[in-house]
């Protein structure tokens, strides 16, 4: 069997990886924020961030309630923490929602061409022609008002909001990787060792997924890093606008959706959740920055 | 030339119809409702109900409704009662023809309210378009003559947290900084310090004067611009890097022109071209950008308008407006190309 040509490097890719300082720094970030929100749920249970105390709205941060406490006196550290799981879990489920779209339309789009490539190509402009928030907006108010609650065994009651926006950020955010992705196809195709798989007798789909799309991997990886920051800023911006993860589930969104009512008297009330979103998304920043400079020198 | 635009028109009707088609989907999953409210308000039986929603079209199939609404139904004739017989036709002239509807939480065409709020976006859109070119290309050009520099280790590490912000954290930031501590500080006795409004566009009981108009400005340009120059300033340091070291910046210099000539003369020009293509695409999205911004300072442009006929849904604004968004990305970049062509002689597009 034919291989895709290998440039040699010297060292595996994660030790340069390690080496990049921005990516180092962001490794380390987002490592801190994964500890904070996963590890911070064995000292803090899933019912006290849903708890109620109206005696104790709007308190400033304090020594019982680190991160102060909100319109109706639930503890925002601890809503920080478990709304942070599903915030990192929505950017990385609908960031690979988004990856495997663009992928796949990008790899069909590159490789097969014809009408199947130009209602593909229109598909992904007039997508792009809107700018994402809007058509979200849209999509978020026709399908994500439905109060229902999943089950989840070992948990509180999850909205089922949470499961509808990661498709729809999902499914709204594939395009700019399928057209990187058709980009890199259409230049592959034409090499040596697509056509001397082609003559050893492989399938088109056996050289699109053994000999194309490992040669695709480093824009991919990229796309799909920076994709899962994306995707929390988005949810962020549809729950502040109303539009977002309904209660009683948490996210570092949503926490600030009743901000603006309070804008200039309880501060602590959107610094701590949006400090944590940026912090977040910036060491997903860093890290991508990193992963670009060590997987693909060229994409500068 | 005009062959190639013409093509190009011509290749953005498939974009802008899959973009309808999506839409209306869109609106028709929300289940907009126009005589849902009639519920609330009682009196209005079963019977009445189904005779507003079949006289509205919307007991009509889903794909004569889209027909209706592109090109109108006043050709159709409509069984309204379902007894078989034609009871009238409709009235609407479709959107292809020009009439984009009646909102239903204003009560007014379409072009009335969207001709209202358009106006106060584009002021607010425009103004701080040009704060962020004058702003991108100063801090652009700064940091990129004092590479590797604090200052220039400095504006990238700013840079870098400023475009991984939300909007609405600088703007809630901004107004904590710039409107309620500045006005603490100015009741507390610093009776110099100004302090900036946060609502609208004038103060209630103001004068309504352009000098109120511009304090309120502020902060919505700074949140607005704030990114945007973020971005674009790394993009121009990063370009004029690349020129300074191309050839003829060195014959330039070997001529013995001054560093200052060099840079504004020969390097910035090249080096800010392919800003007016970013700028050109990025064009459009002043009026859905401003979504965020405008409903936090309650701003009266297409922002707000858009997220005020979400809830309660107004199917006829919300199409306009992404139509409208859809029809001015298209030409801003049939527009970048041609402007980019204008100005870079070696691009020429084939007719």
């Amino acid at each position: 069997m034919l291989t895709p040509p290998i440039h040699p490097r010297s060292a595996p890719a994660w030790k340069r990886f390690w080496q990049h300082p921005t990516g180092r720094l962001g490794a380390v970030l987002l490592l801190a924020v994964v500890l904070l929100t996963f590890g911070g749920a064995l000292f803090v249970s899933e019912n006290y961030a849903n708890t109620v105390q109206i005696q104790q709205r709007f308190q400033a941060p304090s020594v019982a309630h680190p991160f102060g406490t909100d319109n109706v006196g639930r503890d925002l550290l601890a809503r920080c923490i478990y709304g942070g799981q599903i915030s990192l879990l929505i950017g990385l489920f609908s960031a690979l929602i988004s990856v495997l779209v663009g992928t796949l339309v990008g790899l069909v789009s590159g490789y097969f061409g014809g009408a199947l490539d130009f209602v593909l190509m229109r598909l992904t402009e007039a997508l792009l022609a809107i700018p994402a928030l809007v058509l979200l907006l849209l999509f978020a108010r026709a399908l994500a008002g439905n109060p229902a609650v999943i089950q989840v065994p070992g948990r509180e009651p999850l909205s089922a909001s949470v499961l509808i926006l990661i498709g729809l950020i999902g499914l709204l955010g594939w395009m700019r990787l399928a057209r990187l992705v058709r980009a890199q196809v259409l230049a592959l195709k034409a090499e040596g060792f697509v056509e001397a798989a082609r003559a050893a007798g492989a399938g088109n789909w056996r050289i699109l997924l053994t000999h194309i799309l490992p040669n695709c991997a480093a824009p991919i990886i990229v796309t799909a890093t920076l994709g899962v920051g994306a995707a929390i800023v988005t949810e962020a911006y549809l729950s502040f606008l109303g539009f977002g993860v309904l209660p009683p589930t948490a996210t570092w969104g949503n926490i600030l959706t009743r901000v603006q009512d309070q804008l200039d008297e309880y501060p602590w009330m959107w610094l701590a959740p949006g400090m944590l979103m940026i912090v977040t998304v910036l060491a997903i920043n860093f890290i991508g920055d990193g992963l670009r400079d060590v997987l693909d020198p060229r994409e500068r | 030339m005009t062959t190639f635009i013409l093509r190009r028109l011509a290749a953005t009707v498939p974009v802008l119809a899959i973009i309808a088609v999506v839409v209306f989907a869109a609106l028709r999953l929300a289940g907009a409702d126009p005589v849902a409210f009639l519920a609330e308000e009682g009196g209005a039986t079963q019977a009445d109900r189904f005779l507003l929603r079949a006289r509205a079209g919307l007991n009509d199939p889903l794909p004569m409704q889209f027909v209706h609404w592109l090109i109108g139904d006043d050709w159709y004739a409509r069984d309204v009662t379902g007894d078989g017989v034609v009871d009238e036709y409709g009235k609407r002239q479709g959107i292809l023809r020009g009439d984009l509807g009646v909102s239903l939480n204003y009560g007014r065409p379409v072009e009335d309210v969207i001709g209202q709020a358009l106006p106060n976006t584009l002021l607010l859109g425009l103004t701080s378009l040009a704060v962020t070119v004058i702003a991108s290309l100063g801090i652009g050009v700064f940091a990129a003559t004092r590479r590797f520099t604090l200052a220039d280790g400095v504006i990238t590490g700013a840079a870098f947290i400023t475009y991984s912000m939300p909007v609405f954290f600088i703007a809630l930031m901004s107004v904590q900084i710039f409107a309620v501590q500045f006005k603490a500080w100015h009741d507390a006795g610093a009776s110099w310090l100004p302090y900036l409004p946060v609502q609208g566009m004038y103060d209630v009981r103001g004068d309504r004067s352009p000098a109120d108009l511009a304090r309120h400005m502020i902060l919505p340009v700074l949140c607005l611009s704030a990114i945007h120059v973020a971005g674009y300033s790394r993009y121009i340091r990063a370009a004029l890097l690349e020129v300074l070291g191309a050839d003829y910046v060195r014959t330039a210099r070997a001529k013995g022109l001054s560093e200052r000539r060099v840079i504004w003369l020969h390097a910035f020009k090249n080096a800010a071209l392919p800003l007016v293509t970013l700028l050109a695409l990025d064009l459009p999205f002043v009026l859905a950008g401003a979504v965020v911004t405008e409903t936090i300072f309650a701003w009266p442009g297409m922002g707000r308008l858009y997220i005020n006929s979400l809830e309660p849904l107004d199917p006829p604004v919300v199409l306009a407006f992404v139509l409208l968004i859809a029809l001015a990305v298209v030409l801003a970049q049939l527009a970048a190309d041609l402007a980019y062509a204008w100005l870079d002689p070696r691009i020429r597009y084939g007719t």
